[in-house]
């Protein structure tokens, strides 16, 4: 069926708590009213209040109540209702959830799901805008997810929620009501750790995620160098060896995401690019991210998020080399 | 409808409970102590050997902690034998432990082997654990039935909560209970666990090992309240206080808030003792903030000591029959300790194990360079 990202996630759940009796979900709002973003829509109904738990407020409490429930053998997918408060349960979630299989030296695991909506372009200020991918990938023991279409969104999360490894499900909130596509009704999955290419090309790589992929695509529709977009989808463990294979064609890399550029995760796919395949290159590296400021001011939000121009300046700054 | 009534006083007031206390220091029962639970002459006798056994077994560790053999910091738990015992002995087999870090007897009482607790000590293979976490943190202690704990206070008051919800949901007819020391109750984990618990009506009994210190913080440095099981009010659940060195008082409070945890109805017990050590190997209680004739007062409360003058007194166990559990403990607790020093060491290779349910390339790569 056509659908959009809400419906993609929303299907996936529904589908996953029908083939599994272990799926429940908590969060704020995530009952009657389906959660702030509708992503829970019709669950209640479905499902009934032992399942689609509305919890207090309290971040802590949701991250580490869905630790306990999956420590017992449940699946639990926990929502916070935006990324920007994932920090008042950031104990439970790096402390613990990330740590528990390690610090119990394989005795216990956390199989569970934390969704939350992250990064800017909806002009809602300082905190509900944050991408805090950056500080998630730094936690081994997490593993980290960022959909960019209805159809991997749909597919990712149905596979995040049958991992056996804690997964941080990074949605993008500016692309949740993005165009729709065609989505399958059927059940499948899109594999953790993969990443995927976008769009094949020859003279520069892309490397993107999440809710810059739209933007970078429509920036590589408009260059007149060739352009491949990588989508990384799972940002750790990363699948680098596509990345690394990607380059290696191009010798041209441009990362682009919208969390702020300093230590953010561009830095990293720049320092394996480095480390792997130094001699492929022939430019420079290009990093196009939010600038170092809070993310992201509500006046500014436009000027915050990276725009199609000033990918398009970063795939000219790298095709000026040869 | 917001129905106000003039007539009404508009003040909350909290009565503190009293704390249940069944023997007296001097041995001497109190025929009045309330709440029902009697035990056996058998399972006070079998739940003192392992008071003493944990309590030796305490002072070797910090005397192999001096040797360098205990490889991490470590913390004793004198003064809390009684509060474990009570505590674990009215759970069944099937039932949760959320511990905190200070619980030795319980652990003994739960079937951790003495060579289990010195492998993890000594950081050696044989450790549940691998060598991964300090002596007091219980990582990975999953077949005594015993979750995990990691040092950052409070958080095991919350996943209990989510723990025993999935156990209901599960239609399993088990509970869960959970542990945090005095400090603990000033964390976010403490609050949010007891709100959770109280807003589900979860099977989990909340104990609090009110030992008045938290490092070198009094209690009255933690909270406004002198009797910490008040709070238990403002998440709309039951609480009481017994004294944590009296193993009858437990044992019956211990008891009540079971059997009404079972029914789902949560309860937080405050249980008041004394750290009679230092916090940990660390630390130094008595030139920096504790006054040793401080810590000398609390001694005549001793768990174990009020024990066996309530077993002389009543005609329990013998003089002679006591000498002997401290010797056949000693014996016991060095024999395992000689024993869990044989054990191999921790692997290299052991280290990118179980951050994943996999090894990533990454990690296999990175394991290469070290
Ligand atoms: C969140 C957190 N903050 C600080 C510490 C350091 N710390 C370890 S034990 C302790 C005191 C705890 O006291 P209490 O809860 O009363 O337990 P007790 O040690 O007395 O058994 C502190 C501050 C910690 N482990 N976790
Ligand atoms: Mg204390």
């Amino acid at each position: 069926m056509m659908a959009n990202m809400a419906k993609a996630l929303n299907m996936a759940l529904r589908e996953e708590m029908e083939r599994d009796p272990r799926v429940v979900i908590l969060g704020e709002d995530v009952g009657k009213k389906g959660g702030v973003f509708l992503i829970t829509e019709g669950l209640y109904e479905k499902f009934g209040p032992e399942r689609v738990i509305d919890t207090p407020l309290n971040e802590g409490g949701i991250i580490g109540f869905a630790l306990g429930m999956a420590l017992a053998g449940l699946k639990p997918v926990a929502e916070i209702q935006f990324a920007d408060f994932f920090w008042l349960g950031a104990d439970e979630l790096i402390n613990h959830v990330a740590k528990i299989r390690y610090r119990s030296g394989g005795n216990f695991k956390a199989p569970l799901v934390v969704r939350m909506p992250y990064g800017a372009g909806v002009k809602s200020g300082l905190y509900h805008s944050q991408s805090p991918e950056a500080y998630l990938v730094h936690t081994p023991g997490l593993v980290v997810v960022a959909p960019s279409t209805p159809y991997n969104a749909k597919g990712l999360l149905k596979a995040a929620i049958r991992s056996d490894d804690p997964v941080v499900f990074l949605e993008p909130k500016a692309l949740y009501r993005a165009p729709r596509e065609e989505v399958p009704e059927e059940d499948y999955v899109v594999p953790l750790g993969k990443a995927r290419i976008a769009r094949g090309g020859d003279d520069v790589t892309l490397v993107t995620y999440g809710a810059m992929l739209p933007r970078c695509l429509e920036a590589a529709e408009k260059a007149k160098a060739s352009v491949e977009v990588v989508d990384l989808q799972t940002l750790n463990p990363m699948d680098y060896e596509t990345v690394i294979k990607s380059v290696s064609k191009t010798g041209r890399l441009v990362v682009v995401h919208d969390a702020p550029k300093t230590g953010g995760l561009g830095a990293e796919v720049a320092a394996i690019v480095a480390e792997k395949a130094l001699h492929a290159l022939t430019a420079p590296v290009v990093r196009v991210a939010g600038p170092d400021v809070p993310q992201a001011p509500v006046a500014h939000d436009d000027v915050y998020v990276p725009t199609v121009e000033r990918i398009l300046r970063a795939i000219d700054k790298v095709m000026a080399y040869s | 409808m917001l129905e106000i009534d003039l007539n009404q006083n508009y003040k909350i007031s909290v009565k503190e409970p009293q704390v249940l206390r069944v023997i007296e220091p001097d041995g001497t029962l109190r025929e009045e102590a309330e709440l029902g639970y009697k035990p056996s002459e058998g399972e006070l006798v079998k739940l003192y050997r392992y008071m003493v056994t944990a309590r030796v077994l305490d002072r070797h560790a910090l005397l192999l902690h001096r040797m360098g053999k205990v490889r991490s910091t470590y913390g004793p738990h004198e003064g809390h034998e009684a509060a474990d015992a009570g505590t674990v002995h009215v759970l069944k087999p099937e039932d949760w432990i959320a511990p905190y870090y200070r619980m030795l007897t319980a652990l003994m009482i739960r079937g951790v082997p003495l060579q289990t607790i010195w492998a993890k000590f000594f950081a050696k293979q044989g450790d549940p654990d691998k060598g991964r976490n300090l002596t007091v943190e219980w990582g990975g202690f999953a077949k005594w039935r015993i979750l995990s704990v990691g040092a950052p206070i409070g958080h095991q008051y919350i996943y209990a909560a989510g723990f025993a919800y999935a156990l209901r949901y599960m239609k399993r007819d088990e509970i869960v209970a959970a542990y945090i020391g005095d400090g603990g109750t000033s964390t976010n984990g403490f609050h949010t666990g007891l709100n959770f618990a109280g807003v589900f009506k979860l099977p989990v009994v909340f104990y609090v090992y009110n030992n008045q210190y938290a490092i070198s913080v009094p209690v009255r440095r933690q909270t406004a309240v002198t009797r910490l099981a008040v709070k238990a009010a403002a998440y709309g659940i039951e609480g009481i206080a017994a004294d944590g060195m009296d193993l009858l008082a437990v044992l019956k409070a211990a008891h009540y808030a079971v059997s009404k945890a079972r029914r789902g109805e949560p309860v937080l017990v405050e249980l008041v003792t004394y750290r009679f050590g230092p916090h940990t190997t660390a630390d130094d209680p008595a030139t920096r903030y504790r006054d040793p004739a401080e810590a000398e007062e609390w001694r005549r409360y001793d768990p174990i000591a009020r024990l066996e003058a309530y077993f002389k007194k009543y005609g329990i166990l013998t003089e002679r029959e006591i000498k002997l559990t401290w010797e056949e403990a000693e014996a016991e607790v060095k024999a395992a300790a000689k024993e869990a020093e044989s054990y191999p060491e921790i692997p290299k290779e052991w280290i990118v194990e179980d951050v994943y349910s996999y090894i990533p390339p990454h990690l296999r790569e990175e394991l290469e360079e070290l």
